[in-house]
């Protein structure tokens, strides 16, 4: 069945994935994260928030750590009390009609115990998008955060 | 893919760099052009990305790498042969195979499954049989090691 959620798409270096916009903590300009002095790991830099600092990791378009990506704002999913940004180049909210996502299911074993990345697929002008998983998305951030 | 010896079976052969891979084609839902592949962040080696088929994605993997075989290089002859969901698997799991070139039909009438002793795959779970195909040998996949390593 089709699901006809609303979607972030999210452009990281030039690759396009979509992430439920129900997902989505907040959202944050470049500006208002506190830049670390020489990135650690994947983690460029922290958002403050009530005392606890939500990390920001920077990926390349293949969801790998990369410091030197271009990114303009950093999305946070997760949970209050551990919640993970990634850094994105840009990130626009899809009107509702235009985005018609089918499940997706990635063959060979997920990255973490969270599960897979990917859950759904949008076919975008006869090209794949995936859409990305809150869960899975939230577990693989969080075990490369804690790598770094 | 347990077809009975002395069974008429109709069936896939798809070439993969010098081998032969073959399937019942009651296991495949159509044979298309690669079209634009994009990577699935995250995968293992052997999966090679997905593509657009009628309106969903479908995932890629390259047999030959499952078999310790370099990955074949898509080139203008590559076809994909996408095929059924496994037993088991929910009606939209549809995945695809790289072939180096054109797939072909076939009919077996007597399926003889070659000693596997002598076989360089013998100890591979991902082959199911080898076979004899006139002059040619054609590799059964293991749908069942395929599925568990698919759906872990």
């Amino acid at each position: 069945m089709a699901d006809t959620n609303q979607y972030l798409r999210l452009t990281l270096a030039d690759r396009n994935f979509l992430l439920p916009s129900t997902a989505s903590l907040a959202i944050e300009q470049k500006e208002s994260i506190q830049m670390g002095a020489l990135p650690r790991g994947s983690i460029i830099g922290h958002r403050n928030v009530s005392g606890s600092k939500w990390p920001v990791l920077s990926l390349s378009s293949e969801l790998q750590g990369d410091t030197s990506a271009a990114w303009t704002r950093a999305v946070f999913v997760g949970n209050a009390i551990h919640a993970v940004g990634i850094a994105v180049n840009e990130v626009m909210l899809l009107p509702r009609q235009d985005t018609v996502v089918e499940p997706f299911n990635p063959v060979g074993p997920p990255p973490t115990s969270a599960g897979h990345i990917f859950s759904g697929a949008w076919i975008h002008e006869g090209r794949v998008v995936l859409v990305l998983d809150p869960k899975g998305l939230s577990g693989y951030l969080q075990t490369l955060a804690e790598g770094s | 893919m347990n077809q009975p010896v002395g069974q008429r079976v109709h069936i896939l052969q798809i070439p993969i760099r010098s081998m032969m891979v073959v399937v019942p084609i009651s296991n495949t839902a159509e044979v298309t052009n690669v079209g634009e592949l994009v990577s699935i962040p995250c995968s293992p080696a052997w999966v090679q990305g997905a593509v657009a088929w009628r309106g969903r994605a479908i995932p890629l993997f390259a047999f030959e790498s499952l078999l310790g075989k370099p990955i074949s290089p898509i080139s203008s002859r590559s076809k994909v042969v996408i095929f059924n969901p496994l037993t088991g698997r929910k009606d939209w799991e549809f995945f695809g195979m790289l072939a180096t070139s054109e797939p072909h039909p076939g009919v077996v009438d007597n399926i003889e499954p070659l000693t596997m002793a002598t076989s360089e795959f013998a100890s591979n779970p991902y082959v199911a049989a080898e076979i004899r195909l006139q002059a040619k040998r054609g590799l059964i996949p293991n749908l069942d090691t395929l599925a568990r390593v698919f759906y872990l």
